[in-house]
């Protein structure tokens, strides 16, 4: 198992390092000339001597190879520069965002574990019956609500009709369950649909028919067979929710005035802040590619083939 | 004498959606004891009828008549949950193919563990204790080791012998085997069928042995059932059906059978089963 | 399985059950239902000027938040301009870019993926390289970036979402032209002398199209939600100009008064996806079952 963590730990390197080089290319070979935005939002007049004495500071004028390494450099060193608008490093604002976001996509993935389990469980269950047909119907209502109207939606109930829940902020579970369920809502019906396609699928098998002729008990069976052999294409899935979450954590911020990083990263994209929007796409990035190597993990070790297939002990 | 194992009296199987009847008023006894053969080709209906003597027929097929005994026991008025106690005690089977019949997630011991306590026995101590028991009676030399295997780490051959041993636990007075060497190489076959006929006569249970392959009703069985698309063509003691066949159709099989085995053949594989055993 | 417990000793032969024919008849329902709003959506996108009653740019402060009423249909916003006729209006973006990004999508999947799967060899290898490198991204977020780097606006948001989605459709592309070249039938089309080029396209490039465009539709409802949810954000179409996401913002300070102009786009929004993701499931249901999902 430990060698499984380790080999993968060093397929990280490589994908980061093609991850930050596209980052850079993307960020050089854009239209916005840095050097300007820089200028404008120094409120400095974009003279030729102003922009050459920016360019110089920003270091563009160096070849593009240079350039890169040096910035690659600075970046494993998490410092991403200075802030066009607040003239403080980058890093330290975005670090200190960064929880709150985390916090958020948490408490999505958990929504959409803890609510997709058994609701497919159930449609599973009761297939072609009532609970059945009403988690379909669900499904297809959730995976077409766009989140943001979704969000509104909650917010006119809950806040402005009920007056139970606030609005914006920071805070406990009041404050964060109406943006968390705005983000899982999509993820949570396909991995609810998911898991009860999977199920009904391993019900059929040659695993269970064996079982049954053995004279195992139904809710062992249940249990031990088709529900382990359903949650393992689940965990693979997992990979994907996330991505979706955190990108939905983005607008769900800004609605709920939540003080996140993607919050911050929508202003940054108005304010044409560059060291922040590099900061962000690196940093989430990161995230994402670490919840990735995590699932991987976790599917390791519920899947006992993962993690034995190249053993074995076939003396007959 | 003891009671039949099994008693199928006029049983009919039917694929409705498919407009098919899959078993024609089959009757048959599998005397207690004894050893029975199934024969006939691929799609004869002979697991069909393993099938509904375990109960399990698939969805969309159904029992229209007739009836099955076990060990005296009628399965007719069974309740899904006595029939399950049933199963595995009164009447166990070893499949075919068992690679896609164990689970990949589970280990031998959890294979053991969950049959076990469907049928009483929960102390995780005792029933690793039987299970490495059943295991050596199989011929592993190191039981402990295999129960902690899971089943793609092991062959065919050794997951047969498992599923034997498996089927064996509780001593049924019938053992159903379908097609159960038919994966295996030569000398698993071999290995397999020796260790099925010598517990079975040891404990005095009956085989269901359902097979396609002549060969081995001729060497295990004390009778033969022969079936064609579902009808019974002929049953009698194997060696009267093997000198005299009553039926052109299993004439036929016989002489295939034969053409296979030139003199040559049969002292190659005689030498290899004085060998290896 | 007879996990129902029927042992089939219940004798008789059951009539087939009723499921079958009940789910068939919902299905086409659902399908007829799709087809008729994306018809609707269509016919409003290309007929706009036609169909709207007011100009979806006209301000009228004199009449802004004015209830619904036979004037206005559904009331005016904020600045007095005819909702109704900026909900129109608004399917020409919504709809249009969608159309777009698909089309953009499956032309760079497609040339991508044909040609590193045709070629083979280290072009293939590098080719995949840089997939796998956009593919490491979380889509929502390689958008913001990368509008972030472009600056905003339509042209913009159509980009990044196509600079986001292209990987994994050039991924797959390249599977199938890979896994097509090799079969017995291309060797057989070599043998009788066709050049590498015209058997790419007369046996190579039909099946690939084929699944080409049944994934990108498959995709159209998550292309959409993309779009209005960037739009939403205010990093798409500026405003003026109607767009549904774009709509649902403006909206936000009137949530207190005028709840129903953040409500109605986006009943829009989710009736247009519905109508993608309906079809695209009955067909994805119907061809194959161990298709990849996407998110």
């Amino acid at each position: 198992m430990l060698k499984f963590i380790i080999k993968r730990l060093l397929t990280l390197v490589p994908l980061l390092l093609a991850v930050s080089v596209v980052v850079f290319l993307l960020l050089r070979l854009g239209p916005n000339d840095p050097a300007m935005s820089y200028l404008r939002l120094s409120n400095i007049p974009p003279t030729d001597a102003a922009l050459a004495e920016a360019r110089a500071t920003l270091g563009l004028d160096r070849p593009v190879a240079v350039q890169y390494f040096a910035w690659l450099g600075r970046a494993l060193r998490l410092d991403f520069g200075i802030s066009y608008v607040t003239k403080a490093p980058v890093t330290d604002h975005l670090l200190h965002y960064l929880p709150n976001t985390l916090y958020l996509a948490g408490v999505s993935i958990l929504m959409t574990i803890g609510l997709s389990l058994p609701l497919g469980i159930m449609a599973a269950r009761y297939q072609g019956r009532w609970p059945d047909h009403l988690s379909r119907a669900l499904a297809y209502i959730g995976v077409s609500t766009p989140s943001f109207w979704l969000a509104f939606l909650m917010i006119m109930l809950f806040s402005v009709k009920l007056g139970w829940l606030p609005t914006r902020g920071l805070g406990g579970l009041s404050h964060v369950i109406m943006p968390a369920f705005s983000v899982a809502l999509m993820s949570l019906c396909i991995n609810m649909r998911l898991i009860r396609g999977n199920m009904l699928e391993q019900t059929h098998t040659r695993q269970v028919l064996y079982a049954r002729i053995r004279g195992v008990k139904e809710g062992y069976i249940t249990r031990g067979h088709v529900l382990k052999n359903s949650l393992i294409p689940v965990v693979t899935a997992l990979g994907m929710h996330i991505g979706e979450i955190l990108g939905g954590a983005v607008v769900a911020e800004v609605i709920f005035a939540w003080p996140g990083v993607g919050r911050y990263m929508v202003s940054a994209i108005f304010n044409r802040d560059f060291p922040v929007m590099q900061c962000f796409i690196l940093m989430m990035t990161t995230i994402f590619v670490l919840c990735n190597l995590f699932t991987d993990i976790l599917y390791a070790a519920i899947d006992p083939r993962m993690r034995l297939a190249n053993e074995g002990s076939g003396n007959d | 004498m003891s009671c039949p194992a099994l008693v199928i009296n006029n049983l009919r199987i039917v694929y409705p959606a498919g407009q098919r009847v899959i078993l024609h008023d089959l009757s048959f006894t599998v005397p207690g004891g004894s050893t029975v053969a199934l024969v006939g080709e691929s799609g004869s209906g002979k697991t069909m009828a393993a099938m509904a003597v375990m109960g399990l027929i698939p969805s969309g097929i159904f029992q229209a008549g007739g009836d099955i005994t076990i060990n005296e026991r009628p399965t007719g008025n069974l309740t899904p949950e006595q029939y399950r106690e049933l199963r595995h005690k009164s009447v166990a089977m070893v499949m075919q193919n068992p690679m896609s019949a164990f689970d990949p997630v589970l280990s031998i011991f959890q294979h053991f563990k969950e049959t076990f306590a469907s049928h009483g026995v929960r102390d995780r101590k005792r029933i690793r204790d039987l299970a490495a028991e059943a295991l050596r009676g199989v011929g592993f030399d190191d039981p402990r080791h295999i129960l902690e295997l899971y089943p793609f780490q092991m062959s065919g051959g050794m997951l047969q012998r498992v599923m034997l041993a498996m089927a064996l636990i509780f001593s049924p007075p019938l053992v159903i085997a379908d097609e159960a060497t038919t994966d295996l190489d030569v000398i698993s076959q071999a290995k397999v069928l020796k260790l099925l006929q010598d517990h079975c006569r040891s404990h005095h249970l009956a085989l269901l042995l359902i097979t396609h392959d002549l060969s081995v009703a001729a060497g295990l069985a004390d009778e033969m059932v022969v079936l064609k698309e579902g009808r019974l063509v002929e049953k009698g003691p194997v060696s009267q059906i093997f000198k005299s066949p009553a039926s052109p159709y299993t004439a036929g099989l016989l002489a295939v059978h034969r053409g296979l085995y030139t003199p040559r053949y049969r002292r190659i594989i005689s030498n290899m089963e004085r060998q290896s055993v | 399985m007879t996990d129902t417990g029927l042992t089939g000793n219940d004798s008789l032969i059951l009539p087939p059950l009723a499921g079958p024919g009940r789910r068939a008849t919902a299905r086409k329902a659902a399908l007829a239902l799709s087809a008729l709003v994306l018809a609707g959506l269509i016919g409003m996108a290309i007929f706009a000027p036609l169909a709207a009653p007011y100009d979806p740019m006209e301000i009228n402060l004199e009449e802004r938040l004015a209830p619904i009423s036979s004037r206005h249909w559904l009331g005016t916003d904020h600045l007095g301009r005819d909702v109704l006729s900026r909900l129109i209006w608004g399917a020409r973006a919504s709809m249009g870019s969608v159309v777009v990004i698909a089309g953009l999508i499956m032309a760079t999947g497609f040339i991508t993926g044909a040609f590193s799967g045709y070629i083979g060899g280290r072009t293939d290898s590098v080719i995949m390289r840089v997939c796998e490198a956009f593919m490491t991204f979380p889509t929502f977020i390689l958008a913001l970036f990368l509008i972030g780097v472009l600056g905003t606006g339509l042209t913009n948001v159509i980009l990044a979402i196509v600079l986001t989605h292209w990987a994994w459709y050039a991924r797959i592309i390249r599977g199938m032209v890979m896994n097509l070249k090799n079969r017995d039938f291309i060797l057989a089309a070599r043998v009788a002398g066709g050049g590498p080029v015209k058997i790419f396209l007369r046996h190579i490039a039909p099946p690939v199209l084929a699944q080409l465009v049944i994934l990108a539709s498959l995709d159209l409802g998550h292309m959409m939600l993309h779009v209005s949810g960037l739009s939403f954000l205010g990093l798409g179409i500026q405003p003026p100009t109607p767009e549904w996401g774009c709509m649902i913002n403006d909206a936000r300070q009137q949530i207190w008064t005028n709840p129903e102009l953040a409500i109605i786009p986006g009943v829009m929004i989710f009736l247009t996806v519905l109508a993608f993701n309906i079809p695209g499931d009955i067909l994805r249901d119907k061809l194959d079952p161990t298709l990849v999902e996407r998110e």
